[in-house]
């Protein structure tokens, strides 16, 4: 999977390059949208089919939710600590 | 917003069109995905690579500004770990790769599917737009009974884009950079935590 990291990589490099051409990066954020929408159809037509996951789309989704709360969760608590150590300047409105 | 909701249209209509058999199972196993996948995270990279305000907050960080995405990092996987096993919802690790998404729903249910199956991919989607969907709620709440990085650190990812707007208007403009700059160092890394917690 290690592909995966080099194409996104790769993807920040050329962006620092070819980032002043406007037309071209409005093109690539349309496409970018596009592979999005289709790669999230194709995963919703996977699960459409999936009779054992469709079964349980409930289940999962609670699932979903409890893991949901455990990331905030965590955030929160890892957060509050940082709150004193950051500089006082940091907070002014 | 409205790029969510057409996002969640998008894999509403691929439920139904599975679900009522207009897809042709044969395109579904065929693996095109992955080619997809590459050329939507290059997309990604350049986006991210081009955006000069992305760029120049990330070159002009420093440990303050660092500290926050961190204890957000070791939050999300922690907390998302923890209630896995402790629930019995899945392994520690793959409860480690959903935390890992960040709110990012979109590309970490994607990358989790490829990597690891449907089944947890559906539950990576779910549970991140649930991170995203509960911050533009209770973010208020949040501000005034945990503190004033809690809708930061709540929002993880989406802190730089889908929720910044409501971030903004409690936190003020001095915070707001900070919420960009933690929203881009958390998106840079689900595309580099989720494979490597997978592998």
């Amino acid at each position: 999977m290690a592909w995966i990291i080099v194409f996104f990589g790769a993807g920040i490099v050329l962006g620092t390059r070819i980032g002043h051409k406007k037309r071209l990066m409005h093109g690539i954020a349309q496409l970018s949208e596009f592979l999005v929408i289709i790669l999230l159809f194709v995963l919703g037509a996977a699960i459409g089919s999936n009779a054992e996951i469709m079964n349980n789309l409930w289940s999962l989704g609670w699932e979903g939710l409890m893991l949901a709360v455990g990331a905030i969760a965590g955030s929160l608590l890892g957060a509050k600590p940082v709150e004193r150590l950051l500089p006082g300047d940091t907070y002014e409105r | 917003m409205k790029g969510s909701l057409l996002l969640l249209a998008a894999f509403g209509a691929g439920i139904l069109a599975g679900w009522g058999k207009v897809f042709p199972s044969s395109l579904l196993q065929a693996g095109h995905e992955m080619y997809v996948l590459f050329a939507l995270l290059t997309c990604v990279g350049i986006g991210i690579g081009a955006d000069k305000r992305a760029v120049q907050s990330l070159l002009r960080i420093n440990i303050p500004g660092l500290l926050l995405p961190a204890a957000v990092v070791l939050g999300s996987l922690l907390g998302a770990g923890t209630v896995a096993v402790l629930f019995n919802i899945a392994h520690m690790r793959e409860g480690l790769a959903v935390g890992a998404g960040f709110g990012y729903y979109s590309l970490s249910s994607i990358l989790i599917t490829q990597m690891h199956g449907e089944e947890l991919g559906v539950i990576a989607l779910l549970s991140n737009v649930f991170r995203e969907v509960i911050t533009l709620s209770l973010a208020p709440v949040m501000y005034k009974y945990l503190g004033r990085l809690a809708p930061i650190a709540c929002g993880g990812a989406t802190s730089m884009d889908t929720t910044l707007p409501v971030i903004h208007r409690l936190v003020g403009t001095r915070l707001s950079l900070l919420a960009v700059v933690n929203g881009i160092v958390l998106s840079l890394l689900v595309p580099v935590l989720v494979p490597l917690l997978l592998a």
